[in-house]
């Protein structure tokens, strides 16, 4: 294991890897990363984040729509989702990047 | 002149060299799909590492050919899902010994480079469809199977259980006519092992002819998954959904370890995703206690026959 953990910020833009396969089954959504060989299962809230990041947004925009959703305290909300995105790029699933500033 | 024999299993016709009498239905075909020969193997190009599946057990692999060499048995060399090519180590006496790991490990490799989704389960017939019991080796699965054909269900296979998608939808065909049961297994179903035949020289294993399913490919209905639980345990039956079924489809892939080197990741995930989609999954927890498979095994007999709905 490597020790730069990447650390997406909330301005941090993230989306799905176009290589990873996902697909609902019963409740959950299945994916599998195929370079690796590794299959995931996610299921509540993650199937929701799964669900958003199709397409590009920043983790802040993911944050506004889940507290909207959710009863959850906003502090505690950006912190999971930090966390857990952390964990869908550290098994190569997303793919992140920082906001292009102008000029 | 080579005398060749002719078999059928999993669905493919077999042309081999050498007698295979664990097969079933000589059938004779013009072109059999997959040829046994059996020969030095020439020098192989496989540009890959050698892996090791146990001591003295190990393979090479790209994607088309699989080299299984078994230290003091055999070497085999699978190609193309079309060609297994034998090489009997010469300190080996024991031919039986051989063709366990031709009808096991080389033919699954085989089978996988063919496309086919092999599970490491047994299977029999039921009037609502193909049933297949899944589980680690000495869980319990082939004496489980051969309680099944005593009370009159056929059986598709024993140990390996070939998965063919039709239409994203599961088939089942036939593999060998035959259950291998432990000693002490036939024992508990009171079957003496006297007038059987020993599977091979080195194990205490036998082979008990069963009644086959001949017939075209069955649908699966079900897949019961076989959890061993400590001697003092309550048996219980429980329902497998979602990702769990995916997890527990994949654990119990026949020699999951080939399919990365050779580059079939892809296509089993598609398929143990078809597979969980459209059949049941249920977890037989079972306490490990030979003296009390007899109350345990019709409840599982009467599992079979009930709605999803009402478990």
């Amino acid at each position: 294991m490597t020790n730069t953990q990447p650390q997406v910020a909330l301005t941090s833009v993230v989306s799905r890897k176009s290589i990873i396969i996902s697909q609902p089954l019963d409740d959950d959504i299945v994916m599998a990363n195929i370079e690796r060989g590794h299959y995931y299962g996610i299921k509540n809230t993650g199937k929701r984040i799964w669900e958003l990041v199709e397409s590009p947004r920043s983790v802040k925009e993911l944050c506004d729509i889940l507290c909207q959703e959710y009863m959850v305290d906003r502090t505690i909300c950006e912190q999971d989702i930090l966390a857990f995105i952390d964990e869908l790029i550290h098994e190569g699933l997303i793919e992140y990047k920082e906001p292009e500033t102008n000029g | 002149m080579t005398t060749y024999y002719y078999y059928n299993a999993f669905g493919l016709s077999i042309k081999s060299d050498q007698e295979l009498p664990e097969l079933h239905c000589p059938l004779l075909t013009p072109i059999p799909e997959i040829c046994i020969s059996t020969r030095q193997i020439e020098t192989t190009s496989i540009d890959s590492p050698v892996q090791i599946i146990l001591p003295g057990i190990t393979f090479q692999a790209n994607s088309n050919t699989l080299l299984l060499s078994i230290e003091n048995v055999a070497r085999f060399l699978v190609s193309g899902g079309k060609s297994i090519i034998v090489e009997p180590a010469v300190s080996c006496s024991d031919i039986k010994l051989v063709r366990l790991y031709l009808l096991g490990s080389a033919l699954g490799a085989l089978l996988l480079q063919r496309g086919v989704l092999t599970l490491h389960g047994s299977s029999i017939m039921t009037s609502l469809g193909a049933v297949i019991f899944t589980g680690h080796s000495g869980y319990g699965k082939s004496t489980l199977t051969c309680f099944f054909n005593n009370k009159g269900y056929p059986v598709f296979s024993d140990d390996v259980s070939a998965i063919n998608l039709i239409s994203r939808q599961p088939y089942i065909s036939s593999g060998y006519p035959r259950v291998l049961l432990w000693k002490d297994s036939a024992e508990s179903l009171g079957i003496s092992t006297s007038d059987l035949e020993q599977a091979n020289a080195r194990d205490d294993k036998f082979q008990v002819p069963v009644s086959i399913n001949t017939s075209q490919p069955s649908h699966i209905y079900r897949i019961y998954v076989i959890n061993p639980l400590p001697h003092d345990a309550n048996f219980s039956i429980d329902p497998i959904i979602g990702f769990q079924m995916i997890q527990l489809l994949t654990e119990h892939t026949y020699r999951i370890q080939f399919l990365e080197s050779m580059g079939l990741t892809n296509i089993h995930f598609n398929q143990v995703n078809a597979v969980a989609t459209s059949i049941e999954m249920f977890r037989i927890n079972r306490p490990n206690n030979f003296s009390r498979i007899n109350e345990h095994y019709p409840l599982i007999e009467e599992h079979i026959f009930q709605n999803r709905d009402i478990l």
